[in-house]
């Protein structure tokens, strides 16, 4: 695997960040409450157009993710090639369960397959205002303890 | 095995069991809020007793989170077996680099071991005002 030489980190591209987002199906979303407390949620999902689209239940996301300034979030650490990798969206959510036009019509369609159990009936996406992404290989040797 | 005999599909997880979990891992991510707008980084980080220790560099999370209301999580989803888990820890961020207060203490006797590369001179904990988790089996 090609990356940046050991003990410095590689600011990723555009197209690597997307390709990264393309290739993954599971991330985590943050989003603020009214007492200005971050929450952080696992969430399944798929990424094209700039959109993060994810399905929700009823609850603390439904009711504070649309309209709002979130962030999501991937990452991966391989111990064996010592190398770590993280991207993150920053953007405003949407509840597109109404479709207000054909793109969120078309992203109903999109394959986001919830693990978790319950029904999740609504549908939202994030729309990335900025998307950044960072890669590393590790020289930390952890010490026998 | 009755139906009402089978494990619940999702179930909440008391906080000694979170606290079991979050001893067991090393890498989670901590979101900050900056400006209104919730970020999100990974962090590794140890455990000392309720609280999350992490070790950083000067930058976002240095400069936005102490004082402030943060949120760490860990979670992990075993695809082969439909199983999976999450553990959210809602508090307040403590620069401990200098400071002697309980927190600060704790978050000395911790061993976070950072693998991204950088000098991380600065120690944060966490005081964790609520610790939640979920497990759940993948839906049939």
């Amino acid at each position: 695997m090609r990356g940046p030489r050991s003990g410095q980190i590689e600011v990723l591209s555009d197209s690597a960040c997307v390709k990264l987002l393309r290739s993954h199906d599971l991330g985590r979303i943050a989003v603020v409450d009214r007492e200005v407390r971050p929450l952080i949620f696992p969430i399944n999902y798929f990424f094209d157009e700039g959109v993060v689209v994810f399905r929700t239940a009823p609850g603390t996301k439904l009711d504070l993710a649309p309209g709002a300034y979130v962030s999501f979030e991937i990452d991966d650490w391989d111990p064996n090639q010592g190398v770590g990798w993280s991207v993150l969206v920053k953007g405003i959510a949407h509840d597109i369960t109404q479709p207000r036009g054909a793109p969120t019509g078309r992203m109903r369609y999109w394959p986001v397959h919830p693990v978790a159990p319950g029904s999740r009936e609504h549908w939202a996406g994030i729309w990335a205002n900025e998307i950044t992404g960072r890669k590393f290989r590790s020289d930390a040797q952890r010490p026998a303890l | 095995m009755k139906a009402s005999e089978r494990e619940p599909e999702l179930e909440e997880l008391p906080e000694d069991e979170c606290l079991e979990i979050l001893e067991r891992h090393s890498l989670g991510r901590i979101a900050v809020v900056v400006q209104g707008q919730p970020q999100i980084f990974p962090v590794n980080y140890a455990m000392s007793g309720r609280i999350v220790a992490f070790r950083t560099g000067p930058g976002t999370k240095l400069s936005q989170a102490p004082g402030t209301k943060v949120c760490f999580e860990i979670d992990e989803y075993e695809s082969s077996g439909g199983t999976g888990w999450s553990v959210m820890v809602q508090g307040v961020a403590v620069d401990a680099t200098d400071s002697f207060d309980d927190v600060s203490w704790a978050a000395h006797a911790a061993t976070p071991w950072p693998l991204a590369p950088g000098a991380k001179p600065f120690r944060v904990g966490i005081e964790p005002s609520q610790i939640t988790g979920r497990r759940f089996r993948r839906r049939a």
